[in-house]
Order: C-alpha cells, then structure tokens, then sequence
C-alpha cells in the first residue's frame, strides 16, 4: 500500500494572528497572494485590466500585503502585512464579508 | 596523550559516580568507564589517545574539547537499523553496553591506508574539487565525466561516517510549548534568569544541552554562598524544577530560533541508554513558541593555531581542567599550557592541584597579572612569557613541544627557548560567545575589540543575551546579566520585575580578554579547522586567489562548513584572513550560522509526520474493498481500489474484466472520495454562474449540470458536476485530487473579489459517500432496489437528481455518466456507505454486477475521451480540449477576460486527441509523439496522458495533446519513450472513440 | 417499509475497549468514541446574525454562545466555529431538519455533518499533554478554558477541541480522516499509557 507523507515536516518558523482564532502557526494557513490586486468588475472585460490583476506584481523590498486563509482554522481571510527584508510582521487583518463584524477596516 | 583516571576522591571526579562500572566497546576493543562519563571521558580514562582519522587527509585526531564543540571526536554508535554516525563522543553519555566505532579509517583507526593522502601535499589544498573537476575539458572527459569517473573513488576517500541503510525502528515525539519566557542554557546567567522569571509568576522553560545542568560552575572552583558551586547549582536546580511554571528540559539543545519567537529544541530521551523502552520516544521536538527569550549559551574556547596542532594530544585548555574536575580524568602524563589568556593558567593551576603533572605553561604574553602569576607557581609548571608553541613531534601521538620566543606585537617567532616532553597540550586562544541562535535570525553580531571576539548584535526581536554569550564573562557578571535579561523579558511578556540575589561568590577574579594572537606562523602544516581539514595555509591561499570575502573563503577552503559549523574554527580563520588582507577583523566579516546548532537526527525533525503515521483519508467502504482483495491505491491524500484482482489475475487482466462488464452489464465503483461542497444562500446561483465557465443560472431544481472551472488566467483548472438541491441549494462536486484547491478557490472570491453576494460554502466530503452504478443493465438495478423513487427514463432522466430510499437509507440518485454507459451515482449519509454498497450488490447479483477500481474507471472514460486530471494539467485551456462550447460568450465569469488572449486560439496549440497503437505494443504514459522512426525520432510534437488497454476497440489507447491535433485526425506517427525503450507505432483518432453521438448514456 | 440501519463509524473497526501502552498501573489518559447524535453547521449573513441566533435558541433552548464560549446542556452543545458560523452537536437525531424549517435561506444555511464527524473523547491529567504533542495550540488552561472550543489541525486533519473540563476534551474529527488520527492519538497517548473504554 502507498503511503503519502504530510507536506509540513518540522519546525513552526512563523506566526500569523487570524482575527477570528487568535495567534497560530504559519502551517494552518495557506498564502493566497499578493493581497493588493484587485480583480476588476465584472462588467469590465479588458484584457489589460485583468492581465494586471492576475500577473503584475511589484515585489517589494520592504512592506509587503499579503492574503491568508486560515485554512486549518475558521477559513478566514486575511491580510498580513509583513516585511519582506525583516520578515516582521506589522498587521494581521480580516478581509471579507465578517469584517464590519470583526472590527477591521470596511 | 596518554590519558588516565586520577584517584577520585571528595571534590575530584564531580560529574561521576566513584564506585560505578559500566563496560563499552569501542572499535571492537571492551573497555570500562563510570557511570557519569561521556564516551570521550571513559575512553580518555582508558588511555586511547587516536579516537578519528581526519575528513581529508586521514590523519590521526584526538579528543579536543569537552562539548558541543568538538571537531575531532567522532564516532558512530549502534548497528544494522540504529548505526548513527558523527556523535560526538565528548557528548554521548556512557552507557552499559555502548557500541562505538571510530570513523573514516580502514583498515583501523591507528593504521589508515588513506593516510596516503597527505603524502603529494599540495593535491588537496583549497578549490582542489574546483580546479580538478570544473576545468576545461580533457581529451576523453569532459570535466563533469571525469567528475562522475572519479566522484566514487573520492566519496570513499573523504567523508565523515555511514548512516543506516535501513529504517529507523525508534520512534519521535514532538510536542508543542507555549510559555512567557525561554531561557535557552542553564549555566549561571540563564539559572539567574529562569529564577528571577520565575519569581514574578512567569511561564518558564529552561533548555540545556547537558545530562546535568550548570554549565561552567559544574567545574568551577568558586564557592558561591559557601558551597561549591556545583552542589549549589545542583540545590537551584531542584527547587527551579518543583516550581510549576517551570519547565526544566536537559539533554535538550536548542538547535533553531525562528521569526516569531519560535524556536525548535531537541530533548534526547534515550540516548543515554542502549536501547529505547518500548513505548519510549527516542527524542522529542519541542516547537516552542515564547513571548520573550534570554539566551545564555555561554562562549566556546577557541585554540590558538601553530603547527602540528593536530596531533592527538593537542586539546582545549578548559577543556582539559573540566576533564580533570568533572571526571576524575588527567588528559595526559605530562601536560603543557599554551594560552594567550588569564584561562590557561587557571586551567594549569586546577589540574595540578588535583595531581596533573604540568610541564610548562606558554603565554604569548609578554606580562601577566600577579594573581595569575600566583595561580602559575600553584601549579609547579616552568613558565615562559612572551614565548609560543612552534612545533610539535611525535609519530602519531604528542611526544613534545618546541618553544621558541614570540613577539605579540609584531607575531614574529624569535630564538628556540626549550623542547619539552609533553602528551598534552592545554591550549587556549580566548573565548567565543556562542552567537549562533541570534546569528541564525540574521543579527549581525558586533566586534568587541578588548574581548577579541564577535558579540551578539543588538536585539531586534523579542530576545535578550545574557552571560559568557553577551561577553559578560565572570560568575559575578554572568548572574547580573541573566537578572538584566529578565527583566527585559518579564516586561514583554507583560509581567511585573520580579526579584532574586546574586550568590556570594569567593574565588577568582579574571580577566577573560585575550592577546590578540590567533596564529603562530611558522609555515609548518597548522590547521584551522580540525573536521575539514583546513590549514592556515589554505587560507592564504584563498586570499592569494582573490577569494576573500568570508562567504568565498568559507565555499572555497569549506571552513566552517562540516558538521560543527566551525565552532572552534570560525575565528581563527577570519583573524587569518584579515592579517593577510591587512585589515582589521571587524572588517573582515563573519558568515551567518545556519540552523540547527549541532547536528540532528532527521527523524526528530519528521517527528510522527511520515510513514506508518501519516495521514490517509479512506472512505466508508474500505475494509470492504481491502477484504475483496483490492489493490489500494494513493490518489491525492485518498486510498482508492485500483482494480479486483481474481486469483491468478494481472492489474491489466482484472481493469479490462471490469470494463468490459461496464459495457456490457453493470458494474458499481466508489466514489466517496469526490470533493463535494454545499453552495447555499440566495446568491448562491449568481456565484456558481461566475465561477462555472458554462451557464448555470438558469439550472432548473432536480437537475445536475456539468461544469468547468476556469483559473483567472484562462486555463482549467478543475471540473465537476453541480446538482441543484433546492432552490438556494447546491451540491458541486470536484475531482478527488482538486478538492482542497476547488474549496479554497470558491472562499476567495466569495471573500474576497465579491464579499457583497450571500453565499455560504461547506465541504461535506466527509459527509457523503458516494457509489456510481454503470453500465446497460444499471437501471435494472436499481429498479430491484430503489423505494420512493420512479427510475424510468422519464421519471428519473439524463442528469436528473432526486431523493430516495434504498434499503432503508435515505439517498440521492443522480443520473451522471463519466464511462459513457447508462448509469447513476448514488450518495448517502458516510456512517451507511457500506450499508449502501451492500443493497447495491444484492439488488445487482442477478445482473452480475462487478466492483470496478480506479483503473477501469479511467479505461472507460479514456475510451469516451472524458478529460480528467492529467488531461487537466494547468496548462490546457477549455479550448484545447475541446470544450470550447462549454465557454459561455454571453457572461463574464472567471478565466473570460484572458482565454480571449490571441495566443490561446492558435492552431498549433496542443489539443486533445486519441492516439491507437497499430502495431499491437502498448503505449506508455509520458510517451512523446514523433515522426521518426526508433533511430530518429525527431522533434515531439506532443505527448501521451492517459493510457489503457481499451476492451471495446481491442488495442492500446491513449488520450494524449498533440500539437494542431484537431486537424490531424488519420495521421499515422510513433508514440516513443526512450526511457523504456520503446517506440510504437500508432494513428491519431478522434478522441471520442466509443459511442461518439453519446446514445447508450441517454437510453 | 425497511429500518434505516445503523450508522457505522470507520473506528468501528478499530477500537479496542483495554489497557494499553507504558505505565499501564496508573493510568491518565482516557479514550473513547462516540456517534454523533445529529451534527449540524448553522451560517448567517453579516446582517441577520440576530435571526440565526434566535433560531438556534428556539430549536436548542440554549443561549447561542459567542467564541471561544460555547454552550451546552445535557443533550446540546454549541460552538461558535467562524464569524456568524455555529456547530450544533445534539444526541437527538432529526436537528438539521428542525433548524432547517427555522432558518430560510434569506438568513443564512443549515448544512447537515452528522456523518462528516467522529466524536473522539479524550480525559484523564495527561489529556492535554498527549493533545499537545500533535495539536499547535496552547492548552494551559488560561489559555484555553473549560467551557470554550478552538479549531486547529493535526497533519492537516482539521479538528474541532471542546474543552468540557479542566481534563476532558471532546474532538470533532473528519471521518475519512477519523482511524489515522485514532492512529495517532493512540501512539502518542502509549507513551504514558491509556485506557480505552
């Protein structure tokens, strides 16, 4: 019989704060990408516009947006703001409909 | 060096038990040591001075240090499953029936043939793989050949010890810890620290890498509030451990600080012992997440480089007291200090007064303080000041030291003063904070001109030093430090200062800061770094090359770069490099220390995440699939039946039984393992119409529709069929492998891009199980079965959903077909999934009705040319497959925008065709199309993907993406795959093989 | 008219009522499974919170608690699982349909998981201990007080933790996942030795 191996081995090296369960290891969520694009309506069908959202990023060297879930967790998103060079993480906030709710920015 | 055991008594041998025997081998030979003892203590004690041959050169080493530290002393302990190479035997603890065995020798540690590899001299110097094997071509090898030629021979020649080759029987913990502060060694500033935590109600966790805590004051010679100071720390430790805040963890090193405060440490449970006890971890993983730290790792003593320092026999000067102290071990008949510090006269004055013979003591110093010279006369030896060790002889051991005048200001070496006779020589060099955790996380460390040493850099995160590792050398400052640091830590973890003492302390006041001398160049072979056998030579030599930066000195000559990262090395080899740069030290550089601090067993890392206790996911009708002698097969996280094999029957011969039974009668096949999401809410059609590429919007109740995901860059990225429940209820289905994908997809647009629509996602994988029955007699069979439910084409027609009852258990039938025949998924509650496949058989025996695996599955939708996961492979568009009808052009939905991109309309993309092979051979998955025959194949032009025998066309078939495949339908080509040597001829058909208008699934 | 049969749980196979692994003369870990009875996920809408709440108390008579509190009775448990997100765990069977007839789609989802779930009680002083060896999160008892429930994962086997005592856990665990994590919560649990009831 096969057998598989878990994909996260080791060691925890990150934690990120979901607004909804408090501080947890990097390991419960998922990256979901660079958390400034934006996609563009749906009533907007430019090629350019939507070539933007899906491949221009800026790669900073410095303060990065970045979209989590908290897939292990309550399956919230997020948006953390980390620093590429330090890796010091600055904010952690709620994205979505549950934001007003949770208090952070509309 | 010819150690042996001083006669223990009160005071003499601290860290063993005096009337203790433990019996060992090592190297074959049957030895005896004391309970307490370290392999390097029992085997010092037992006078064997050869315990290594070197990395490269195979020379003969001795033990050099006492601790983490070493370089020389490795060896490998255990056999057969457990053989561990590279233990430091400075390190492992003496246990009955330990099993050791010297490394990188042959035939024996005292006689090595390879020592032959430092007869031509220059052969292996700096860059030697480098110049030999990435130079120009030669005739008949080009350099990368001669390397493979040659890589055999060297990998046998140089190296460090043999792991296992079988798997390892021990089992690893892991445990996760939370807490207020970490302190991170346990000599005196971090018991300072852990007390003073403590005291203001902190969680503690207190780490260190011994069997015994106490760090230096197990061997120190101060008496702190009148005691000595390792029953002192012995009395701290007991009531530090009854304190339930307090976690005390020895024989645990801290080998990793990562962002966050986390940090990964290594318990080693039973590496004292021969064996683990059956239900015992061998070692454990503390993940350790903490709101502030106190690292206290002390500093590790460096050696002073000249030549012939490798010669067994050549240790650490404060290792050589902790051997005397803690052990009841003289490291040699005669011993000689060399030092450029206050450390090696203490060192003298300890071991002479327990009965060591000390020659002579050798400072580089041209003066020294009167206490120290006090602590010289105590120890009877002959002193010489401003004078240095210039050489030493002996044919594999130390025999004699030459000394000869030195200058400390110019480094220049003037007349021979005397040879001495001498199997020991005590050296020190000064001390170096052990920077490496903070190093790790990427903390510059700072030069500290009067220590003459790196120190940690100022903290940037929540950690603090404290100690011999911050440069606060002395008990006195070790203890305040470690109070300071607590302080600070106490205050980010949001509690009050807390108090505690420093002890009295009566002894010696020193002075820690050495001469700056790193190297007494003679030009006589002087290593710098004993494991991988670097000499100051070949640092020079890097500099004379233009390799001077550290991180090229560091790649080049491999300082620093086996398994103790250089600990005792490091400095010494960048003081080197700067004398020959002539440029200060700071200027110079340190390279970045990598985790984990010592090396460590890969199975404390996987910890219980790989083999018998990984995570399988199976579903409810398992054990019955596992009874009937299925082969279970890994799909995603999933175990499925790959085909039911009757005796004596091949996988090939069980699939093409089975899908010929589809065709013909009917067959069932599990399904539980479908990703399946609840889509609820009044927004709920809105969304899937979307997110779907095909329309769903107007998707009546009771109907289910097939449809394709789309990623936002236009290719597929997963497929399904949705089922509309209700009216604001949907059941989406996802192939097995996307699900977790399709999930996570579906929540960020719905977070994300439109947070204003009302939908409600949930994965009810789990929930259901799932059973499709297939094939012309399948509505018979569940006409025999089906309660509550009309399953006659009109009453229950293509893609038709409903509710029912079979056997009692509540159901929804779909009428779904993946092979092309009439057939039906079923879904039930999971908890009677079994119960369902049961009704399913019974009602099915008159049909004869056969189980089918995944391999038959995949035969008859390959024989449809149903696409599915390797068809779906991140790179195929909807286009590409065929599916373009599937685009809807009236709605904007995920992937619209950028499939209308040019380049995915070309004709010469690679799209989807069957390909039959002609001449009877079967086609392999991964084959290349070609035009060519066997000897020429040409350029590919596309590629093989799904592969089966089909039993219905009687011949090897294969989905596969060719390029402009559309208009090449009749084409005859070569399916070829050099690997397994294969080359079959075959046509390019329509992948639509069986019953292309689609008839017997809407009969 | 046939019986709806029995519901079978994959750790049917598996269990095995004894003692087990080191130390077995004092024993401090307790394991046992269990069916749940009905195990049903309400969601609101951000607006209509207030709706659902009302309805889940009408059905469970139990105030809707607020995360990480939960709820409970002698048959019910409430646990907030996300924003306006509950698990509702019952010994009586037939909840989804109730709550699905108090809550309409305008405000919010009844998604039934009675099947999706094994229940896997876990008690006795080394509890916490045995959990900690697998599961990242803390579980002093500041941290994680009786009477309030967190969701996290063992080798990505997502996981609901209810503590119902200082000692006593109640793990809501995926079912086709349910007989690895038994797996491993057995091996990990032998190291001090437990008893299985």
């Amino acid at each position: 019989m096969k057998r598989v191996a878990a994909p996260h081995l080791g060691t925890i090296k990150m934690r990120l704060t979901c607004p909804f369960c408090g501080e947890r290891d990097h390991q419960e969520f998922t990256y979901r990408g660079d958390a400034s694009a934006t996609r563009p309506p749906m009533d907007n069908g430019s090629i350019e516009d939507h070539n933007t959202y899906v491949f221009d990023r800026t790669n900073p060297d410095g303060e990065h947006r970045e979209l989590w879930n908290h897939t292990s967790g309550c399956r919230m998103h997020m948006v953390v703001t980390r620093n590429t060079t330090t890796h010091k993480i600055s904010n952690c906030e709620p994205v979505g409909p549950w934001t007003k709710a949770l208090g952070g920015k509309s | 060096m010819s150690g042996f055991r001083l006669n223990l008594r009160e005071g003499l041998g601290r860290a063993v038990d005096h009337d203790s025997k433990i019996n060992f081998t090592f190297d074959g030979k049957n030895y005896s040591g004391r309970v307490g003892d370290t392999l390097a203590s029992a085997l010092m004690a037992n006078g064997v001075s050869i315990v290594a041959r070197s990395f490269k050169y195979h020379r003969p080493r001795g033990i050099f240090s006492a601790g983490s530290e070493e370089p020389n002393a490795l060896v490998t302990v255990h056999s057969g499953a457990r053989t561990e190479p590279n233990i430091r035997a400075t390190e492992l603890e003496l246990y009955e029936g330990l099993e050791a065995k010297s490394q990188n020798r042959w035939p024996s540690v005292n006689f090595d043939v390879m020592a032959v590899n430092q007869l031509p001299g220059k052969a292996f110097s700096a860059g030697f793989y480098y110049k030999t094997f990435m130079g120009p071509s030669r005739p008949g090898h080009k350099a990368t050949q001669f390397w493979w030629f040659c890589e055999q021979l060297i990998r046998r020649a140089a190296g460090l010890g043999k792991g296992a080759s079988q798997a390892d029987p021990d089992k690893y913990g892991r445990m996760n810890a939370f807490c207020d502060v970490l302190v991170v060694g346990a000599g005196a500033a971090g018991i300072s620290a852990a007390e003073r935590a403590a005291s203001a109600g902190a969680k503690v966790i207190l780490c260190d890498e011994s069997a015994v805590a106490g760090g230096a004051l197990l061997s120190s010679s101060e008496l702190l509030d009148g005691a000595l100071a390792h029953d002192w720390v012995a009395d701290r430790l007991a009531e530090l451990a009854e304190n339930e805040n307090v976690t005390v963890l020895t024989r645990t090193t801290v080998q990793s600080m990562f962002d966050d405060n986390t940090y990964l440490a290594i318990e080693r449970l039973a590496d004292h012992v021969k064996t683990p006890g059956k239900h015992q971890v061998r070692q454990r993983a503390w993940n350790i997440r903490c709101k502030s730290a106190v690292i206290a790792t002390g500093a590790i003593e460096r050696p002073i480089v000249f030549a012939g320092n490798d010669r067994p026999g050549v240790m650490l000067a404060d290792s050589a007291r902790r051997y005397v102290v803690e052990y009841g071990v003289s490291p040699g008949r005669a011993v000689c200090v060399f030092t450029n510090n206050d450390t090696g006269w203490l060192a003298a004055r300890d071991m002479a007064k327990y009965g060591v013979i000390v020659e002579a003591i050798v400072d580089v110093r041209k003066d020294v303080p009167d206490a120290i010279r006090a602590a010289g006369e105590e120890s009877r030896a002959e002193i010489f000041l401003g004078a240095a060790i210039t050489a030493t002889s002996g044919l594999q051991t130390l025999s004699g030291a030459q000394i000869s005048e030195f200058s400390e200001t110019t480094g220049e070496v003037g007349r021979k003063l005397k040879k001495i006779g001498c199997d020991c020589i005590a050296v020190s060099g000064g001390w170096s904070p052990a920077f490496h955790l903070t190093s790790q996380q990427g903390e510059k460390p700072v030069w500290d001109a009067e220590l003459q040493a790196f120190l940690p850099g100022e903290a940037t995160s929540s950690w603090h030093v404290a100690g011999a590792m911050a440069g606060k050398f002395g008990l006195r400052h070790a203890f305040r430090s470690g109070e300071e640091a607590a302080v600070k830590a106490l205050a980010e973890a949001g509690l009050g200062e807390g108090e505690s003492d420093v002890p009295r302390i009566e002894g010696d006041e020193i002075d820690y800061a050495p001469a700056p001398v790193f190297e007494i160049n003679t030009g006589g072979k002087a290593f710098v770094d004993l494991q991988h056998d670097v000499t100051a030579e070949d640092v020079r030599l890097a500099h004379r090359e233009g390799l001077v930066s550290v991180e090229h000195l560091k790649r080049y000559t491999t300082l620093g770069m086996a398994t103790d990262q250089g600990k005792t090395s490091n400095m010494s080899g960048l003081a080197i490099m700067a004398e020959a740069r002539g440029k200060p030290i700071p200027d110079v550089g340190t390279t970045r220390f990598r985790p984990p601090y010592t090396p460590t067993a890969l199975g404390a890392i996987a910890g219980d995440a790989y083999g018998h206790l990984a995570s399988e996911r199976l579903t409810p009708m398992h054990d019955w699939h596992v009874a009937e002698g299925a082969n279970m097969y890994a799909n995603g996280p999933w175990l499925r039946p790959e085909s039911y094999n009757r005796s004596g029957e091949s996988v090939e011969q069980a699939y093409i039984r089975e899908a010929a039974t589809v065709r013909k009668g009917v067959g069932l096949v599990d399904v539980s393992t479908l990703g399946k999401i609840d889509v609820q809410g009044p927004d709920a059609a809105e969304f899937l119409n979307r997110i779907y590429s095909n329309g769903f919007a107007k998707l009546p109740v009771g109907k289910a529709r097939y449809g394709l995901m789309l990623r936002e860059d236009g290719m597929l990225f997963d497929d399904g069929t949705t089922w509309r429940l209700d009216e604001n209820r949907y059941l989406m289905t996802t192939t097995t492998a996307g699900a977790g994908q399709v999930m996570e997809h579906l929540e960020y647009h719905r977070d994300v891009v439109w947070p204003d629509l009302k939908v409600a996602l949930a994965s009810v994988s789990d929930e259901w199980a799932g059973v499709a029955v297939a094939g012309p007699k399948s509505r018979n069979v569940l006409k025999a079965c089906v309660n509550d439910c009309d399953v006659s084409n009109e009453g229950l027609p293509f893609m038709g959903v409903r509710q029912a009852t079979i056997a009692g258990i509540p159901v929804w039938i779909a009428r779904l077909s993946f092979s092309g025949e009439m057939a039906y998924e079923v879904y039930c509650g999971a908890g009677w999934g079994q119960a369902l496949w049961d009704a399913l058989m019974k009602a099915g025996k008159r049909f004869q009705i056969v189980p089918y695996g995944l391999e038959a599955l995949s035969t008859l939708r390959i024989e449809k040319g149903h696409v599915a996961g390797p068809e779906l492979n991140g790179r195929t568009t909807p286009l590409d497959l065929g599916l373009g009808g599937m685009v809807s052009s009236k709605k904007n939905f995920v992937g619209a925008t950028l499939l209308k991109r040019d380049a995915f309309h070309e004709e010469s993309r690679l799209q989807l065709v069957a390909i039959k092979s002609i001449d009877g051979q079967r086609i392999r998955g991964g084959s290349h199309l070609v035009k060519g025959n066997k000897d020429q194949p040409g350029q590919t032009e596309g590629n093989t993907t799904s592969t089966c025998f089909s039993p219905e066309l009687n011949c090897y078939i294969s989905l596969a993406l060719l390029e402009g495949g559309n208009a090449r339908h009749g084409e005859k080509m070569f399916a070829t795959n050099p690997v397994r040597n294969m080359h079959v001829a075959v046509e390019v058909v329509s992948p639509h093989m069986v019953d292309p208008d689609g008839g017997r699934m809407h009969g | 008219m046939v019986d709806v049969p029995e519901r079978v749980s994959p750790l049917d196979a598996v269990v095995e009522p004894g003692v087990f692994g080191a130390n077995t003369r004092s024993l401090e870990v307790f394991l046992s499974e269990n069916l749940c009875g009905s195990l049903v996920q309400v969601q609101a809408w951000p607006d209509t919170v207030g709706a659902v709440e009302k309805a889940v108390q009408s059905v469970t008579k139990l105030g809707v608690p607020k995360a990480p509190a939960t709820a409970h009775s002698e048959t019910v448990s409430i646990m907030q699982t996300g924003p306006g997100r509950w698990l509702v765990d019952s010994e009586v069977e037939g909840l989804e349909d109730k709550l699905r007839g108090k809550v309409s789609a305008k405000n919010g989802a009844v998604t039934g998981l009675t099947h999706a779930r094994v229940l896997i009680q876990i008690k006795g002083p080394k509890a916490a201990w045995v959990l900690a060896s697998g599961i990242a999160i803390d579980f002093d008892l500041t941290a994680f007080p009786v009477g309030t429930s967190q969701i996290s994962h063992h080798h990505e086997i997502g996981v609901t933790i209810h503590r119902t005592g200082e000692e006593n856990f109640d793990l809501y665990v995926f079912t086709s996942f349910a007989r690895g994590f038994w797996h491993w919560i057995t091996t990990a649990s032998s190291e001090v030795g437990y008893a299985v009831s």
